[in-house]
């Protein structure tokens, strides 16, 4: 960097200046993230008139509408809480596993629990439908050529454990693994056996990190859309009512419910964040002879047997079942021999040409998640400097949390917002189409790449940059030769998580797309069409391009 | 009795390629104090972990009270064990950390408010039983871990670093307590350190290094 760059740091460094940079990264955020995530409110506070009359005193239906939306977030709610608590009964042993023993093929373990967060939830979704619900998965071990579990809540459930899995178990892992072993240690030469030692030392010790991973989950299944609208059926979560509301052009509706799930959210981020939950784990008690037993081998083995299989059956093969499909299904129909039934045909030689929409949505989603890639870079490393250097106190807190805001509404609440605040109802900006897709994602995936930019910032010592400037760099200039090539982990960790989660997307883009079709989409076009094998090979495209991309972005990235 | 024996005893990490304890035997008699000392990184923290069945030899026995303990888990080996960073429960009390081990052992409860009272006692805290141990110092954190561990009835004790994370005035002070304790109460104890200084006592063990990593019991005796 010559002479030039570094006079033009030292200006841009000037304190007037830095000030102007921080409100710049301020008013941006707001701007591109935050307004547009809750601005339904807005909507909803101002037309609240025009709401009453259609959700709660319609001349004609009356009040259908908030009778159906009850039930539809009825039935998610009830969801959301089976998905999680099952998720910690099969989970929890699962990361004590991961956590804590040390077997053969304990690497490859771990790998196969973090597949369902690489799998795109609308593919996760497809895979678990043909898993589950018709004859080509779990049946055949039974020989049955119609599907066990149809469409509905059942299936519904059995796809949110299955995409929630990852996350408790990560989390519980992490916290497991930050807990000094000495503790459990010391409680064994005590005399107590290992089940003892589970309950009244290692499960107290996690508890926060648990409920954290509990409401996470929690939340997620709450607002998840591109799978569960592949296996809902008839049935709808309060997501899909959204989307549905808003395919119905019931705008104030939509906002509506839009409203009510960005606040259910909001709610359960600020639990997270502000209340230290008092479970309380019976520690002052003991039980020796039934923790004795728990504690045997046999019961230790029985334990690994259940965590395994659970795993096996609930969670991998279900997520990547469009693979074993793809391959029976390729040439021919292996039940009738037709070709016509055969991937192959249906996808390059089909009169509807599937091949051509499939190269486009492939082409739009790329193009589509390497926007929003770049502009959460750019707007989140100066949030993210704000939050871990700043020295303001509260508001450093404040903005911190409000980072983490649209993380937590279900995406298609959040794709609503941001139609309303762009389109026509706000700014009058953007109509639905390519851009206003890639603001949406830009707003959703944003939480995750700051997340990644502050916890690798937060891990460097201040002090380094503080040597460069004892040693005459200014300040731009010591982020620029200093913090930022230490940052490229996290650099890549944000760019990996805000790429991949905006290329599997679909609830938020449903709403935004227009006439635009990004490759999830199509996932859920072609499986409403009953048009299974062209899905699944979609399905298989989009893990394998998510996958092939995430390799090269760790190839650039560490090649800067 | 207390009595400890270890026969041939061999542990390796990494698929074989550190032997951390290599045919290590040792016998440490019924009312002995043994100190094994040697440089960091020379198996003797393994040795003691062995001996507290917190991890398992690859070869070899561990004899304790005349009975093969190999395959026995730790809670069922009777010994204390001292931690190097202490190991105080963060979430429970100086007095319910104490009476941990008698309460997984379901022990009576009057029983148990009787060890646990005599243990803190003869530390000198038991006036802070209700703290939680971030509200102690180091050297109180160090006094509790050892009322823990000797409420819990054992006659073996196993000190693993016990004083290193302590600074220079407290290890000194509790140097000549922690003796004085062991004798008073008649037990067996092995104490890991890598301080000569610390070391003085009736009978020391020297573990070598040939190489970082690879050990064996060099020298028993006595230095008095």
């Amino acid at each position: 960097m010559g002479s030039k760059a570094r006079r033009l740091e030292r200006l841009l460094s000037r304190p007037t200046l830095r000030k102007l940079w921080d409100g710049l990264a301020l008013l941006l955020f707001v701007l591109f993230v935050l307004a547009p995530s809750i601005y339904v409110f807005t909507y909803v506070f101002t037309e609240w008139n025009e709401i009453y009359r259609r959700v709660f005193s319609d001349p004609i239906v009356g009040d259908t509408y908030w009778r159906s939306m009850l039930r539809a977030m009825g039935l998610s709610l009830q969801i959301a809480a089976a998905a999680t608590l099952i998720d910690v009964i099969i989970g929890l042993p699962m990361a004590l596993l991961l956590a804590r023993y040390e077997f053969r093929g304990k690497r490859l373990l771990d790998a196969l629990v973090d597949l369902p967060l690489a799998v795109p939830s609308s593919a996760l979704g497809f895979s678990i439908f043909l898993f589950w619900a018709t004859g080509e998965g779990v049946s055949r071990l039974f020989g049955v050529r119609t599907g066990l579990v149809p469409q509905g809540p059942l299936l519904i459930l059995l796809a949110h454990v299955a995409f929630t899995y990852s996350y408790i178990v990560r989390s519980l892992t992490g916290v497991i693994e930050s807990i000094d072993i000495s503790y459990e240690h010391a409680a064994r030469t005590l005399g107590a056996p290992s089940f003892t030692v589970f309950r009244t030392i290692t499960s107290p010790l996690a508890k926060s990190g648990l409920i954290a991973g509990i409401i996470l989950a929690f939340a997620r299944s709450l607002g998840e859309t591109g799978a569960t609208i592949i296996v809902a059926g008839i049935y709808e979560t309060a997501p899909l009512a959204v989307v549905s509301l808003h395919q119905r052009l019931l705008i104030s509706s939509a906002a509506f419910l839009s409203a009510i799930l960005v606040s259910i959210a909001v709610f359960l981020l600020l639990l997270v964040r502000f209340l230290s939950v008092r479970v309380g784990i019976p520690i002052r008690r003991v039980w020796p002879g039934p923790e004795r037993l728990l504690s045997s081998g046999k019961a230790r083995g029985l334990r690994d047997a259940f965590t395994f299989t659970s795993f096996a059956l609930m969670i991998l093969v279900p997520s990547c079942f469009t693979f074993p499909y793809v391959a029976t299904w390729w040439s021919s129909s292996p039940y009738t021999g037709k070709l016509e039934s055969g991937v192959y045909y249906q996808v390059f030689l089909a009169p509807d040409k599937k091949w051509v929409s499939l190269w486009k949505s492939l082409a739009a989603s790329i193009e589509i998640a390497s926007i929003t890639t770049v502009v959460d870079l750019l707007l989140g490393i100066p949030i993210a400097v704000m939050i871990v250097r700043r020295r303001w106190g509260h508001l450093n807190e404040l903005i911190n949390t409000l980072v983490d805001v649209p993380l937590a509404i279900p995406t298609s609440a959040l794709g609503f917002s941001v139609y309303l605040f762009w389109g026509f109802k706000g700014l009058g900006l953007f109509t639905p189409g390519f851009w206003l897709i890639t603001l949406t994602h830009i707003a959703f995936t944003y939480p995750y790449a700051v997340r990644s930019l502050v916890a690798i910032l937060e891990s460097l010592d201040p002090s380094l940059e503080e040597a460069a400037r004892t040693l005459g760099a200014t300040p731009l200039t010591a982020f620029r030769t200093i913090t930022l090539p230490l940052m490229r982990p996290g650099i890549l960790a944000a760019s990996i998580l805000a790429f991949t989660r905006s290329l599997g997307e679909t609830g938020a883009t449903l709403v935004v797309m227009g006439n635009v079709r990004t490759i999830p989409i199509l996932i859920v076009q072609w499986t409403e069409s009953m048009a299974l094998p062209a899905a699944a090979f979609s399905c298989v495209i989009l893990i394998i391009v998510s996958y092939l991309l995430l390799l090269l972005l760790r190839y650039v990235v560490r090649g800067v | 009795m207390p009595e400890v024996r270890l026969v041939n005893v061999t542990k390796t990490f990494d698929g074989g390629r550190i032997v951390a304890v290599d045919h290590v035997n040792l016998h440490v008699k019924d009312g002995e104090y043994l100190t094994l000392l040697g440089p960091s990184g020379c198996g003797k923290t393994t040795t003691l972990r062995i001996i507290a069945g917190l991890v398992e030899p690859d070869e070899g026995q561990v004899y304790i009270g005349g009975r093969l303990v190999t395959d026995v888990p730790p809670e069922d080996r009777d010994i204390g064990f001292v931690f190097q960073t202490f190991a105080l429960f963060p979430h429970m009390t100086v007095w319910e950390n104490v009476t941990y081990g008698p309460r997984v052992k379901n022990w009576p409860e009057s029983e148990m408010r009787r060890v646990a009272k005599e243990a803190l006692e003869m530390v000198g805290l038991y006036e802070r039983a209700d703290a939680y141990p971030r509200e102690l110092s180091g050297g109180m954190m160090q006094r509790v871990g050892l009322a823990r561990a000797l409420a819990a009835g054992a006659k073996l004790l196993l000190l693993d670093e016990p004083l290193s994370a302590l600074d220079a005035k407290i290890r000194f002070e509790l140097r000549y307590e922690l003796r004085r304790l062991v004798k008073d109460l008649g037990l067996t104890a092995i104490h890991v350190t890598h301080d000569q200084a610390e070391a003085m006592s009736s009978l020391i063990g020297l573990l070598s290094c040939v190489r970082v990593g690879f050990c064996r019991l060099a020298h028993q005796g006595s230095f008095t």
